[in-house]
């Protein structure tokens, strides 16, 4: 499924942007938000198209949260919130795991 | 300073801004002070109408505005031409740092505290010894914390920063300082910014020779200065000079910000910027010690200066925001207001655009495919939104984008491909609706309609309050949490005739503030409280509307000829407290005694016991000079300054020569190269300012220093016939044919070496795009000796676009997106670019592996 990729690809940024802790600017935000928001866009487009469940609304707050997140680190204010993308990782985790036996 | 106070100089330099042509109503100011005697001095690449007026014009390369300073800097204290008694009184240079302190000069180009992985400083090695110091700007307080260092400010509660007055403490300011700006000679000055030595150093003789007890002098600048990677810093420098010169506070003296001409002070004092709250507040911030009003404002609030006031104007903000739903059991509302996460300013809002997060956008009162840097990717992130509102009194390139923008006409993108669904909406201009402006010298006036707006015009102020208005019943019956805000939003001003016109004159007194209770006019910011019982939209603007029916705004008697110390207080307002020079009890002694007859402007009455004079005391009026804070009882507020400390809004009362706190790239200004330039930097081996804000990325790609390829410097500018984004000018026949197509200023040198002539064509490329112009071959520019070789550069006014009459390529397709370290503020004034003569092909493709 389409979401399934996008949450993988971004989930994957995310492991990388932990992993080698790049100087602002790291492309690899980039690459995590990109995906994000198509990961978001689709999971708007099935809620309008077939209306909102608490699940629904549910993972799409949850992705909202993770693309400020992921926008915080890519342009900070200050240091990168690194403990917080840490979690946002670990959110983003959390709903494609329940994804893939649900929605995404 | 005041604007008009301009003509009160003895010395003006204009630095950053071509003052004649482009704020020509501040310039008479300048004229005037030249008719009384005064020097004027005009440093910048052109000589322009600006230089011609003036008695010395300096040339220098684009950017290199800190190696000018600088070498002033150095001057003055080489040759100790100081206000000795003014800066050791008034500024920070017997501060002690703490011994942890290197300089660039130690580190080459790196300042202590600098960490190479996350490319950030951290600033405790620049703490005055012992302290924690707040920074006064709170834009730069919430950028420079992380969450785990909280703003604990009480060290600066327990005495008085460690001083040595007698100058000699290797870790002094007066001592790093000097040691800072060592390197900084006229020779040094010559090789770096092109600028004769001779030259620079009559300027450096014509400020000294006006500053002290019996003259002073005067900077202006506008966004020559601002728009570069370090335009904090420049501003820092000249900061610097004035301390040490005493030219803070008193006649004639200051650094003038020219402002742009519609409300640009006004768009920062009740900010469009994403990340301060109306009048200086800073916004919360997710991933800050904001989690409670109570966390943020132990965060934020500065424990000593005036500052300390903070919690009385964010509450009465929440109060006006969110009336009766601001109580003191659900902390006034603090969680209705949204939270930060990052920078969200233009730039990272434009590559957001084009990584596909942004959805929607509402362009009021811009242009942004004309007027922001690296025009192709603004329009390609344009071409990812979803919907986008433009409003405009004429059809801008922004709107059009989709059907007759450089991408479509390249074939890169099909209009049917392009998803945005446009809504263009006719705006009214100034005439057509009620209002103020703000701008320079923080002057607030008020304007009154003359006539209705054509057809469906709108003023900007009832699109909002009706926007505002739709989405609140949109979002009634809404149970989520994140939606309160805009339910409990108080949102009710009175409409007028047909068309249902907000009255401004109702958002005005709120600004003002008023008391809960019966809703009367707040008459002054000093009775602003933070129990609940008073609300304000703007702490700042507290005695615009001081009482029913008295718009201070609108107040237009002017002074009598030839009468001194009037200082206009008959016309507008000016915040705060209609005060025309901040910091103006340092136009007086220590003892409150002015420093000469001739530059008097405050002073205390000891037969009254308070500060009396020609302009509303910058201090409490009643506190004597020989006040001294009772550190044996932790004074809080002002309670810690001194009746000598004239600079209130900084947590010791002092001017900061160096800055302890706040700024994310040094205490002190220190020269770097432009993120692009055709040469090293000859100071250290830091090439540029390492916490610059620099996003390279496909389409965004960045020159490499000395780059063969791009070997000329670029400026931009504006022209007085094309107004702000060049849209108003365009549009109008009889200032488009005063400026009928764009063109690119070459000097004659270097059009003689590529074998251009005077109105041939030429093309500027570097690696965002490639643009063609007619070349204006002119004397204005002149090629540079830097470094022992030739730089040439040239400029080209950013003002043209396709629509309107008078038409061109957009200057800023050549221009990458970088950003200011402390500000985002993006650079226009000094890249490079490479120049041929002749066209762009027919195609219009870029040679440069776009």
């Amino acid at each position: 499924m389409a979401s399934d990729g996008h949450a993988k690809t971004a989930l994957d940024c995310l492991d990388r942007a932990l992993r080698d802790k790049p100087e602002v600017d790291g492309h690899v935000f980039s690459e995590a938000a990109m995906a994000l928001s198509h990961l978001r866009n689709e999971l708007a487009d099935r809620q309008r198209r077939d209306g909102a469940t608490s699940d629904s609304r549910r993972q799409l707050e949850h992705v909202n949260a993770v693309i400020s997140v992921v926008l915080g680190a890519h342009f900070p204010l200050g240091n990168v919130p690194w403990p917080e993308v840490e979690k946002a990782r670990g959110w983003l985790a959390d709903l494609a795991n329940a994804g893939s036996e649900r929605v995404l | 300073m005041a604007l008009w106070d301009l003509a009160n100089a003895d010395c003006i330099i204009t630095m950053g801004s071509n003052m004649a042509e482009n704020h020509p109503i501040a310039f008479r100011f300048a004229v005037e002070a030249q008719r009384r005697g005064a020097t004027l001095v005009h440093v910048d690449p052109r000589f322009t109408r600006t230089g011609a007026l003036c008695n010395i014009h300096a040339p220098i390369r684009s950017g290199t505005d800190i190696a000018f300073l600088g070498g002033i800097i150095h001057q003055i204290l080489e040759r100790d031409l100081w206000f000795r008694d003014f800066a050791l009184a008034y500024t920070n240079i017997a501060h002690i740092i703490e011994d942890g302190y290197q300089d660039p000069e130690d580190n080459d180009g790196i300042f202590s505290g600098f960490n190479a992985e996350t490319k950030a400083y951290k600033q405790d090695t620049w703490q005055y010894r012992g302290k924690i110091v707040p920074s006064s700007i709170a834009e730069h307080r919430v950028q420079t914390q992380d969450k785990t260092e909280g703003g604990d400010f009480e060290s600066m509660t327990e005495g008085p920063p460690p001083t040595d007055m007698t100058l000699q403490h290797p870790n002094c300011v007066y001592q790093i300082m000097k040691r800072h700006f060592r390197r900084y000679t006229p020779e040094m000055v010559e090789r770096v910014t092109g600028c004769p030595a001779g030259t620079f150093l009559k300027v450096v003789e014509a400020l000294a020779q006006n500053s002290g007890r019996e003259r002073t002098s005067a900077f202006c600048y506008a966004v020559g200065w601002t728009h570069h990677t370090y335009g904090v810093q420049i501003i820092r420098a000249a900061t610097i000079i004035q301390g040490l010169l005493g030219n803070v506070g008193r006649p004639g003296g200051g650094i003038m910000a020219l402002r742009g001409h519609t409300s640009i002070q006004g768009s920062t004092d009740i900010p469009t910027l994403y990340n301060m709250l109306p009048t200086y507040l800073p916004q919360p911030n997710v991933f800050h010690q904001h989690e409670t009003l109570e966390s943020y404002l132990h965060t934020e609030t500065p424990t000593t200066g005036w500052w300390a006031n903070m919690p009385k104007y964010m509450i009465s903000l929440m109060k006006v925001w969110y009336g009766a739903e601001a109580r003191a059991d659900n902390e006034w509302g603090y969680q209705f207001v949204p939270k930060l996460t990052g920078d969200v300013s233009q730039l990272p809002m434009t590559l957001s655009m084009v990584d596909g997060v942004v959805k929607g956008q509402f362009i009021l009162g811009q242009n942004p495919v004309v007027g922001s840097v690296n025009s192709d990717l603004v329009e390609r992130g344009l071409a990812r939104l979803d919907w986008m509102v433009v409003r405009d009194f004429a059809m801008t390139e922004t709107a059009n984008f989709w059907q007759k923008g450089r991408l479509v006409q390249r074939g890169e993108l099909r209009p049917q491909d392009i998803g945005t669904e446009i809504f263009f909406l006719p705006t009214a201009l100034a005439g057509e609706k009620d209002g103020t402006v703000t701008n320079t010298s923080r002057l607030v006036q008020w304007h009154d309609k003359v006539l209705e707006a054509p057809g469906d015009s709108r003023s900007d102020l009832w699109f909002i309050y009706h926007l505002g208005k739709r989405l609140k019943q949109l979002y009634a019956d809404s149970k989520e949490p994140r939606d309160a805000g805009i339910k409990v939003l108080t949102w009710l001003y009175p409409e007028r005739g047909e068309r249902a016109e907000p009255d401004p004159e109702a958002v005005l007194r709120e600004i003002n503030g008023y008391t809960v209770v019966d809703r009367r006019q707040v008459p002054s910011y000093q009775q602003l409280k933070d129990d609940g019982s008073t609300a304000c939209g703007g702490w700042m603007y507290c005695g615009i509307y001081p009482r029913d029916g008295h718009n201070v705004a609108r107040a237009r008697t002017p002074d009598v000829p030839d009468v001194t110390g009037q200082n206009h207080h008959g016309w507008a307002f000016a915040w705060p407290s209609n005060r025309r020079t901040l910091y103006n009890r340092a136009s007086a002694d220590p003892a409150g005694v002015p420093w000469s007859e001739r530059k008097k402007l405050v002073w205390w009455d000891a037969q009254q016991d308070k500060w009396t004079g020609a302009d509303v005391p910058d201090f409490i009026e009643t506190r004597p000079p020989d006040y001294r804070p009772d550190w044996s009882k932790r004074p809080h507020g002002m309670d810690a300054h001194g009746g000598d400390d004239p600079f209130i809004m900084e947590a010791d009362g002092k001017c900061q020569l160096f800055v302890p706190s706040g700024l994310k790239d040094g205490p002190l200004p220190t020269y770097y190269e432009p993120p692009e330039t055709p040469v090293k930097n000859a100071f250290y081996g830091q090439q540029h300012n390492p916490v610059a804000k620099l996003w390279q990325r496909k389409g965004n790609e960045l020159h490499d220093p000395e780059d063969p390829r791009f070997p000329y410097v670029f400026t931009t500018y504006r022209l007085t016939e094309l107004h702000c984004g060049g849209i108003i000018g365009r549009v109008t026949p009889h200032t488009a044919e005063l400026q009928p197509e764009a063109f690119v200023e070459i000097s004659p040198e270097l059009a003689g070496e590529l074998g251009i002539h005077h109105t041939d064509w030429a093309v500027l490329s570097t690696l965002r795009g490639e643009i063609e112009a007619r070349a204006m071959v002119t004397e204005r520019v002149t090629p540079f000796k830097v470094n022992g070789r030739t730089v040439h550069q040239v400029g080209m006014p950013w003002v043209y676009g396709w629509e309107g009459y008078a038409r061109g390529d957009i200057a800023n397709v050549l221009l990458a997106i970088t950003g200011d370290a402390n500000t985002s503020i993006h650079t226009t004034k000094a890249l490079t670019c490479n120049l041929r003569p002749g066209r762009l092909t027919q195609t219009g493709g870029t040679s440069h592996g776009q």
